[in-house]
């Protein structure tokens, strides 16, 4: 194996984990909300468990996770994220954000990729890196997938990665001194590189790239590339 | 320690170009044994062997390891040339925090620092006078003339807050210092400054007359310069530090 197929593979382990996770958090959210005619943001108390676990199983990996709920689905709010981070302190640390539409720091999400793609595809998806404003306000790569009980989207599990996550990988296996390297988004924006020059959230020029390798199993369009410098 | 160690941590420098001079090859050497991408304790290859893992000439690395000895870096002992780390401790800090920070966020803060300081020198231009440029080039004055990080850091820092009083804008000045406190000790680490002191002091210069000929395009563009190549230093140091340390 070549060392870029070698951290493509990586790449694709650290996303079909965490969408794995997001799939088994889908899971939880789809019992709680079947076991109970009118589930309101009390019975979510019952996701707090398995997210704790899950934070402080990879507390360098996971920025963020939780359920983001589609209008309605909650007899008791009609906007709901049931959101949790990772503290300063290593404790799990619940993201409040602004849920009324005629503020400006609205919390938006029907229209953000990460939703509104697997509520319209039905299908998972890895968006970002993007600025998350009027929500966590960080630069993230957010991987979600749909949830639904019988016809009826319940919203999505999600998970929240920082580019750190990529840009150690990428360093463990291409230094400064190895060939100049980039893991890209479809895109073609920067995740991470091993050259200052090239930096996280810059588009590359179309010309840039010598030669790349897709990041398998994970059906998302990134992909990584050695660079012409 | 075998001297393949220390090959291999040579091996994850950049390479220098053929016809580097001495003080690059010192320069590339000492932010490698001062940022710990070779390990205290390793032992240098002669330089003949020195030269062909740098890519550079033979001479530059012979007086590199020179320089290098009589800095401190480097002590000889029977068995050859030890690379030896220093204790400073503005450069142990600076060094676990460079580590700590990701390329994105070095990133996001020159961005902002981008912002504040291109328009601090836009504005500088349009609005500074006599006397307050006076006290600028006398800034400058000091710092080419600083021989320690420590001053170069805290000369270079005055210059820019100063700068930014000189817009009239005190949103804009209380920007910078907050800017300055957040990357100006990791941009001028002893051994390891981001920028080389010369380059800065020739920055410094073009900047100033930008501002006395009240050129406020030409001045933004180079205060977006200056930010812009001292983020390159600090990612670029950032980078060897990772790579080494999780190899």
């Amino acid at each position: 194996m070549t060392p870029e197929q070698e951290v493509a593979e990586l790449v694709g382990e650290v996303l079909a984990g965490t969408f794995e996770w997001c799939t088994e958090l889908g899971e939880h959210l789809r019992e709680l909300c079947s076991a109970t005619a009118e589930p309101g943001t009390d019975d979510l108390t019952g996701l707090w468990q398995p997210i704790f676990d899950r934070l402080a199983a990879e507390p360098w990996r996971l920025a963020g996770t939780g359920v983001v709920l589609a209008d309605r689905v909650l007899a008791n709010r009609v906007h709901w994220l049931e959101w949790w981070q990772r503290g300063t302190d290593g404790e799990p640390k619940f993201l409040q954000v602004d849920h009324d539409p005629g503020s400006v720091g609205f919390y938006d999400y029907a229209t953000a990729p990460w939703f509104a793609g697997p509520r319209d595809t039905g299908r998972p998806v890895a968006v970002g890196p993007y600025v998350d404003f009027s929500g966590t306000d960080e630069y993230l790569i957010t991987l979600a997938v749909p949830v639904r009980a019988g016809g009826a989207f319940l919203g999505v599990a999600a998970a929240d990665l920082r580019v750190t996550v990529f840009e150690r990988l990428l360093l463990s296996r291409f230094g400064p001194a190895d060939a100049a390297a980039a893991l890209l988004t479809g895109t073609g924006r920067v995740i991470t590189s091993n050259v200052p020059h090239r930096l996280p959230g810059e588009l590359l020029p179309t010309a840039g790239a010598r030669r790349s390798v897709e990041i398998p199993g994970a059906g998302c369009p990134w992909r990584f590339a050695l660079l012409d410098g | 320690m075998p001297v393949d160690d220390a090959l291999s941590s040579l091996r994850r420098l950049p390479r220098l170009a053929a016809d580097a001079e001495a003080a690059q090859v010192t320069r590339r050497l000492a932010a490698a044994v001062a940022l710990g991408v070779l390990a205290d304790g390793e032992r240098m290859p002669a330089h003949p062997e020195l030269a062909e893992l740098l890519g550079c000439g033979p001479e530059p690395a012979r007086s590199a390891l020179v320089r290098l000895e009589r800095e401190g870096l480097l002590i000889e002992v029977e068995r050859g040339l030890l690379a030896r780390r220093p204790q400073d401790p503005e450069l142990v800090a600076g060094r676990s925090r460079l580590a700590a920070l990701g390329a994105h966020e070095l990133r996001e803060i020159a961005d902002q620092h981008t912002a504040v300081a291109g328009t601090a020198a836009r504005l500088a231009a349009e609005r500074s006078a006599g006397p307050e440029l006076a006290a600028l080039r006398a800034l400058a004055a000091e710092f080419a003339a600083a021989r320690t990080a420590a001053d170069r850091c805290r000369l270079d820092g005055r210059l820019h807050v100063e700068l930014a009083a000189t817009a009239q804008s005190s949103r804009l000045t209380r920007q910078e210092i907050a800017l300055q406190a957040e990357t100006g000790d990791l941009r001028w680490l002893p051994w390891a400054e981001a920028v080389p002191a010369a380059e800065e002091d020739e920055h410094h210069r073009l900047l100033l007359a930008a501002i006395s000929a009240r050129d406020g395009a030409r001045a933004r563009e180079l205060a977006e310069q200056h930010v812009r190549t001292g983020l390159r230093g600090l990612v670029e140091h950032h980078q060897w530090i990772a790579a080494g340390t999780r190899r």
